[in-house]
């Protein structure tokens, strides 16, 4: 009974609505390519598409957090893009110095975020501008490192995480995404930073007058936002078996589309990773269902945007109601 | 014109691109060359005109990221359809494309940042859908005007000085012009003011929406084909040459002058980068860096100076 | 001669679960200059708004040149000024980057200043705006200026002269005087006597009461969103103050048994504390199981002073103490870690996260408490909100809807269960009590007694100074940023504080109070 009101309650929770509604579209679209498209429906489609979503799935928590502190992270496209340079270059296709490699990115990642980050809060320099001429310099600094011609390739061990089958003959990247999942869940819904990320972003002077330290708490959510930006890089890099420019472009928006889908409101202070994460499903399936129908790139592109546009349009209709 | 205090941020780029230009002149190890001064102007002319449809936006309290991919949008559209039709149908293509930024922002109230961004991806991939790879043709005149000189003068400055001389009409000398800036300065008061506020700001994107459009069809000229990548990199140089070129993020404040002179100034520098033989990869590292390190350096400054102030009042007042 | 040009009748307007107008009427005759009075908080303020267009009425009708607006659903600052009926706001409307010039002809260019072509003549227009300048003996003003650069007081003059271009037939003053100097004031009512003699309706609200007695030919005073009396100049000024204050006093005058142990260190102490630029210190200390009353005119620095004493406003110069010992960089985390606490004047933007739940916003300020190396302990949490919740009967259903499914009174509960939970050893509440209804306010009184009266210092501001009585064991008031006059125990009187805020310092008053900071 106890468990039956706890299931209530999470239930009438603000947001968790949304969420739900997420999910029911992702199966909804999910029951619609299966009804309209031979051999959409199977258990490896379900499994294939999960494992896609992932690479987005994990750019979006960066995207998520960035949005609910009242940011965002237009620098995700490139950071991916450098940590799979970085980890292709530093490890030239062997699983010996993955470690190191990982290491070295994560150092990276952290320093770009924290740059953001100190940017953002201490010289007061808009979200926007700063992520996305941090965007062009990571492009850059990507360029100058391979000079022009991505190195290496990935360890085999990377290319086993992000394609290979796990136990219970489910991806490892479904496992892995999930364990990161459960992590960053617990990160924001259960520690004292968390509480002040939601705070943070809802109302930034109440938030302050309430003794919380507003920018150490910014700064840390666009360090977050780039090693997992940076890790989504090292996946795809693993998915690939190498490195190339421009792999990251597309996640840029993607990951925008995936937190705005699962409700994350681009005002700040609300949001959800369980609703990204749904978000990211759905995002999946329709770019499948769009492979499908062989329409290519630019659909994909225009349907990114559409999507943004449609949420916010239907956001905006619960808000005034 | 007349003194104010943007004025001082202009006489910085102002300054910057002075010593840019004496730069590349001892680089360059003598004056410049009349070709030089032609293609430093042919090269400047995008960058030119989506920096002042940003700013154009950016003075009405807006920002528009979509600017990059209506470039690219205009410029396939001058690659694939006829001759005759190219030039009007790419200008109708851009008008559209703010219109419709200009709606969803004030209309239905969605955040400028993110409606553009959604909006830019859907452009692009109109673009894409146009022509997945660059290609196509551009009717010679276009070309003509993008590369031709008239005497020693490139035909495309004359195109760029008539908009220069309209714009300044514009902002200076018409209710429209002196509306856009009220509206940027204070919203609530430009309406209490009896200006109709939304007219005004969807304007700012079509105008935006225009000049992508010439710029579109000058690459497209330039290049005599069309490329629907052209225009990515244009976004953050638009908002980059805007800003340093004096147009303030928070509305209300901008001119001409600096941005023809920020739109130089990231010409002379990829300049700089190609006669020293550095890598041409440091002009990303270059376009993001600038308006970081100019934005970063100024409040650095104010910083410092609201510490000293507030110590020195202290140590009086105690002493 | 004198004919009626705008009555408003029986207004209404609520903000929430607060009324600010009830039943509201006034009524304003060509060349008459019309003042309208009361204390902070009484409706003046919401009735020239709504005048003006700015706010929509929930119920009542205007009546304009005999036209009668029952609907005024369309009813706006386009609507009004095509009326007749312009603004002059207290806060300003100008565009701080344009030309006083610019900004004087703003959306009435293309009517009074079009050339053939449709431009403008930026020379004739600095011609225009010369010439009404002059007109309004303000020829040191210059066309040219950008208005972001001249000082407060002119760019409020020129606030006044861009309403002149609108061609007012009822021009409204919001305190326009506030910010300005004499020189201006007397310029100001040299306009406004012009304007009067060509018939023009001037409806001004003013704290001064030197300037009511000189200028208005009428006055209408506001109590609580109510028309408590219209009279014709000459006036007394005992029965305006009277008017103002005089509400039954509906205090519970249950005064706090004192229990201040003056031996005791302060709990905080402000030590030459200047609120800004060339004002006088304050020195004060605050002893546990005090309730110090903040009291003075709106915008005199009470605020600053007590955001001061939390971190949250930086002063001038001074020191704050707490225990005896110095806070170096106050900030709200170092006063809060410290046991200082503060309960902001805007309940939605200040105090609490809307979107947040009932349960999150309670914890907030606590929260580290109730963690374990920032693991938050979930069960603990829910016990200390759910005891606070209770304690302060907040009616609510869930603990986890957000904070803005709650009624006003409601939602200010749950800001003192937050700052409760942190169990401080100092309160400050700036104005806590605005737009709550007499229930809850009851019940709030009632544990700021309480707390006191477990030792607690508590530092009060209300604009509302009859809340003070009663209340307060001493009450400081500020004028012009620094404190005026202190009164304590039973000198602490509605009639008292109204005059003691007006600052008028006449002797009378003078033997009742204490000057502070001897």
């Amino acid at each position: 009974m106890i468990f039956r009101g706890q299931i209530e309650t999470w239930l009438w929770k603000d947001g968790h609505r949304q969420v739900i509604v997420a999910y029911l579209a992702a199966i909804g679209l999910f029951v619609l390519g299966s009804i309209f498209i031979r051999g959409f429906f199977g258990w490896g489609h379900i499994l294939a598409i999960a494992s896609t979503a992932g690479f987005v799935g994990i750019v979006g928590i960066g995207q998520t957090f960035t949005l609910i502190t009242g940011g965002i992270d237009l620098s995700v496209a490139y950071m991916l893009n450098f940590g799979a340079l970085l980890i292709t270059g530093i490890t030239l296709g062997s699983n010996h110095q993955l470690l190191l490699g990982a290491v070295v990115v994560a150092v990276v990642a952290a320093l770009t975020g924290l740059v953001n980050g100190v940017g953002i809060t201490i010289l007061k320099i808009p979200p926007l501008i700063m992520t996305l001429s941090m965007n062009s310099i990571l492009e850059g600094a990507a360029l100058l490192y391979s000079n022009g011609t991505p190195q290496g390739a990935s360890p085999p061990l990377l290319t086993t995480l992000a394609t290979g089958a796990g136990p219970l003959g489910i991806p490892w990247m479904v496992w892995f995404w999930a364990v990161v999942a459960v992590l960053v869940l617990l990160l924001f819904r259960r520690t004292v930073f968390g509480r002040w990320t939601y705070a943070s972003g809802s109302a930034p002077r109440a938030s302050w007058l309430s003794g919380i330290p507003v920018n150490r708490v910014v700064i840390f959510v666009y360090v977050v936002s780039a090693i997992a930006a940076a890790l989504a890089g090292l996946l795809l890099a693993g998915y690939s078996g190498q490195a190339y420019f421009g792999m990251g472009d597309s996640y840029q928006l993607a990951s925008v589309a995936v937190a705005v889908i699962g409700g994350t409101s681009i005002l700040g202070g609300k949001g959800n990773y369980l609703g990204t994460i749904a978000g990211a499903l759905i995002l999946t399936t329709l770019t499948s269902l769009l492979e499908v129908l062989n329409v290519g790139a630019s659909m994909e592109s225009m349907l990114y945007g559409v999507v943004i546009i449609a949420m916010m349009l239907v956001n905006r209709e619960r808000q005034s109601s | 014109m007349r003194m104010s205090p943007w004025l001082k941020n202009e006489y910085l780029i102002y300054g910057i691109l002075l010593v840019l230009l004496v730069t590349y002149v001892i680089l360059n190890h003598s004056l410049l060359s009349v070709f030089q001064i032609q293609s430093l102007i042919t090269s400047s002319a995008p960058y030119f005109l989506v920096g002042l449809g940003e700013s154009i936006v950016i003075i009405a309290g807006g920002i528009d990221l979509s600017i990059g991919y209506m470039v690219s949008l205009t410029c396939v559209v001058v690659a694939t359809t006829a001759a005759t039709v190219g030039v009007p149908l790419a200008l109708l293509v851009g008008a559209a494309a703010g219109l419709i930024n200009g709606l969803l922002i004030t209309h239905f109230r969605l955040s400028a940042l993110v409606t553009t961004l959604a909006t830019g991806s859907f452009f692009f991939g109109i673009a894409l859908h146009i022509l997945p790879t660059p290609g196509g043709s551009v009717a010679p005149w276009i070309s003509t005007i993008a590369e031709n000189n008239l005497g020693p003068i490139p035909l495309v400055a004359f195109v760029l000085g008539l908009i220069l001389v309209l714009t300044w009409i514009v902002y200076y000398r018409t209710p429209t012009g002196r509306y856009l800036f009220a509206v940027g300065d204070n919203l609530e008061g430009a309406r209490q003011s009896g200006i109709d506020e939304k007219r005004i700001r969807v304007g700012s994107y079509v105008a935006a929406g225009l000049l992508a459009a010439l710029a579109g069809i000058f690459l497209a000229g330039q290049t005599s084909s069309g490329d629907p990548n052209i225009g990515t990199p244009f976004t953050l140089n638009a908002i980059v040459i805007a800003v340093l070129g004096g147009t303030s993020l928070a509305g209300g404040v901008g001119s001409i002058g600096g941005v023809v002179a920020a739109s130089f100034v990231l010409t002379v520098i990829s300049d700089i980068i190609f006669l020293t033989n550095a890598s041409s990869y440091l002009q990303y590292i270059v376009s993001g860096g600038i308006l970081v390190l100019v934005l970063g350096l100024s409040q650095g400054v104010r910083i410092v100076r609201s510490i000293s102030r507030h110590s020195e009042g202290r140590q009086v007042r105690q002493g | 001669m004198n004919e009626r040009l705008l009555t408003a009748e029986h207004i209404e307007k609520r903000f929430g679960a607060t009324v600010a107008l009830q039943d509201a009427s006034l009524e304003v005759t060509s060349g008459q200059v019309h003042a309208l009075l009361g204390e902070n908080g009484a409706g003046k303020s919401t009735m020239m708004k709504i005048l003006a267009g700015y706010y929509k009425p929930d119920r009542g009708m205007l009546t304009i040149d005999d036209r009668h607006l029952a609907d005024l659903s369309h009813w706006s600052t386009r609507a009004a000024t095509r009326a007749g009926v312009v603004a002059v706001y207290q806060e300003l409307s100008l565009s701080s980057h344009l030309t006083v010039a610019e900004n004087l002809f703003l959306g009435v260019e293309t009517t009074t200043l079009k050339l053939a072509q449709g431009l403008i003549s930026p020379r004739d227009r600095a011609k225009r705006a010369r010439e009404l300048l002059l007109s309004c003996d303000l020829s040191d003003i210059e066309p040219n200026a950008i208005v972001g650069e001249l000082s407060l007081a002119t760019q409020q003059m020129v606030e006044v002269v861009k309403a002149l271009t609108r061609h007012p037939r009822v021009l409204l003053l919001d305190e326009a005087t506030s910010s300005l100097p004499e020189d201006y004031v007397q310029k100001l009512f040299r306009i406004v006597q012009r304007l009067k003699e060509a018939g023009v309706a001037i409806l001004f609200v003013s704290h001064r009461l030197d300037e009511i007695d000189h200028f208005a030919d009428q006055a209408t005073i506001f109590r609580d969103g109510i028309n408590v009396g219209t009279m014709d100049a000459p006036f007394d000024r005992q029965t305006l103050i009277d008017l103002m204050a005089g509400r039954a006093v509906q205090h519970r005058a249950t005064s706090i048994a004192p229990t201040v142990n003056y031996d005791s260190a302060p709990l905080i102490s402000a030590h030459k504390l200047i609120l800004k630029e060339s004002h006088d210190p304050i020195t004060i200390d605050i002893w546990g199981g005090e309730v110090v009353g903040v009291a003075g005119l709106e915008g005199h620095g009470q605020q600053e002073f007590l955001l001061s004493l939390f971190g949250a406003y930086h002063p001038v110069g001074g020191t704050i103490r707490v225990l005896g010992s110095v806070v170096r960089h106050p900030e709200p985390r170092r006063m809060i870690s410290r046991g200082v606490v503060l309960v902001p004047q805007n309940r939605k933007t200040e105090a609490l996260h809307l979107n947040l739940s009932i349960q999150e916003n309670v914890a907030l300020m606590g929260l580290p408490g109730m963690a374990r190396a920032g693991w938050i302990d979930s069960r603990k949490e829910r016990e200390h909100v759910t005891e606070l919740v209770d304690r302060l009967a907040v009616r609510r259903t869930r603990l986890d809807d957000p904070a803005s499914s709650l009624s006003g009174g409601n939602q200010q509960k749950l800001v003192f269960a937050k700052v409760l939970l942190t169990k401080p050893r100092v309160l400050l509440l700036v104005d806590p009590m605005r737009g709550v209804d007499v229930a809850t306010k009851t019940a709030l009184f009632d544990i700021i007694r309480d707390l006191a009266k477990a030792g607690t210092a508590i530092v009060l501001y209300s604009s509302d100074t009859s809340e003070l009585v009663g209340v307060a064991t001493r009450v400081l008031v500020f004028y012009e940023y620094h404190v005026v006059t202190t009164l304590v125990g039973s000198h602490i009187t509605n009639e008292t504080l109204v005059d003691a805020a007006f600052h008028r310092k006449e002797k009378a008053i003078r033997a009742h109070v204490s000057v502070a900071q001897e």
